[in-house]
């Protein structure tokens, strides 16, 4: 069964008591909320994801609640909850939604050290997966948006989780975070393509978030192989082009965005130069989207996938 | 003769070599390191056998197919320091 089975009337009381207890890629969910206008949002961006029947076991148990201090009435503010604690600061209660996904995005990368954990998009066509590290304003979220409706699957727009016993991908596709100007292009660019309210005056400033397709979502217990690292770069004007690099320094740029590259020790390296050694690596510049599907079209896993 | 130098505890270095560049891993440290060419030579030479800067620089200029000058002595000294700091190497 999955969120959509609810009624918004039955999401909405249930977020309001029990919690919803749902499945993202290999995570289990426990959400619980009162605020108004969260349940609206989920089921609208989560409405493909699986309802879990047990209820007595979550990886994550996490709240949205309003702070019991005046801010009750004067600027009203949300607070993120998980397992009781509250590990940041309120926000202005219009972010609610913003929130959840951050705090999710913090509650795995914190946690789950099973798999080594890269600040990347990853996207997948036949089985072989394209991950796109980059830093924020690289575009890599717009180029993700896009590319998972043009024939590739949604892995992740923001974790890259790499399995530390094969080296394989594993999905944990969730809504896709735009900011500013990456909205109206995506909107534009995919008028199918359906997004929450924009929130403004976020520290990202305006985002929104793009509900993943749904067949992302359907298949995201297959794991994928590893074929490309591609670091994308926007540059206005910018013709599409690839131009490859040397693994050694993929493999440090790589370790640079992994969360847990250190704690992980020798296992992280291991792991990493597993990954390293069977992909592609590339610098992509871009400016046109068309050009950029393109590109990713014409990819050739290496030989030796 | 010289002072004689070897790779760190064999069991604290992980190595993964690509073209001519060496990504280093010592699990004592934590720390990772990339060598350019130059240093993955000197490292992986060590790594077969203790030798000193004489025995370093005449092996790696037949191997590398240079002059054994001053500049390349004064090369393969700096790259042994470089590797000493990064306690990648120490004295044997």
């Amino acid at each position: 069964m999955k969120v959509s089975a609810l009624s918004a009337s039955e999401l909405k009381a249930q977020l309001e008591q029990t919690g919803v207890f749902f499945q993202t890629g290999p995570f289990a969910i426990h959400l619980q909320s009162s605020i108004v206008g969260l349940a609206e949002d989920v089921g609208l961006l989560y409405t493909d994801f699986p309802l879990l029947e047990q209820t007595d076991y979550a990886d994550f148990h996490v709240k949205l609640v309003r702070p019991q201090n005046f801010r009750r009435w004067f600027r009203p503010q949300v607070l993120f909850q998980f397992d009781g604690s509250a590990p940041f600061k309120p926000l202005p209660l219009n972010q609610v939604f913003p929130m959840l996904e951050w705090g999710l995005n913090w509650c795995v990368s914190s946690h789950a050290h099973h798999y080594l954990m890269i600040h990347a998009a990853v996207i997948e066509k036949d089985g072989f997966a394209a991950i796109l590290p980059a830093p924020p304003g690289s575009g890599k979220s717009t180029l993700c948006a896009a590319l998972v409706h043009r024939g590739w699957r949604l892995l992740s727009d923001e974790l890259t989780l790499v399995n530390l016993t094969d080296g394989k991908i594993v999905p944990l596709p969730r809504p896709v975070s735009l900011k500013n100007q990456s909205i109206d292009i995506i909107q534009q660019y995919i008028p199918e393509a359906v997004f929450s309210r924009k929130v403004s005056d976020t520290i990202k400033g305006t985002v929104a978030l793009m509900k993943p397709p749904s067949d992302s979502v359907a298949r995201a217990l297959e794991h994928a192989q590893a074929a490309w690292v591609i670091f994308p770069k926007y540059q206005p004007g910018a013709n599409a082009v690839l131009e490859e690099q040397p693994k050694s320094r993929t493999f440090m740029r790589v370790a640079d965005n992994a969360f847990n590259y250190s704690l992980l020790g020798i296992k992280g390296f291991e792991t990493l130069a597993g990954v390293i050694d069977a992909v592609k690596c590339y610098d992509f510049t871009y400016s046109r989207l068309d050009d950029a599907i393109a590109t990713f079209t014409a990819l050739k896993p290496p030989s030796n996938a | 003769m010289g002072t004689y130098w070897k790779i760190a505890p064999a069991t604290s270095l992980h190595f993964k070599h690509w073209d001519e560049e060496l990504v280093v891993f010592n699990s004592i440290s934590g720390n990772t390191h990339l060598l350019g060419s130059d240093a993955t030579y000197v490292l992986l030479k060590l790594q077969q056998a203790p030798a000193n800067i004489a025995m370093l620089i005449e092996h790696l200029s037949i191997e590398l197919q240079t002059d054994a000058n001053e500049a390349f002595k004064k090369q393969i000294e700096q790259v042994v320091s470089q590797l000493c700091n990064l306690d990648l190497i120490e004295p044997a």
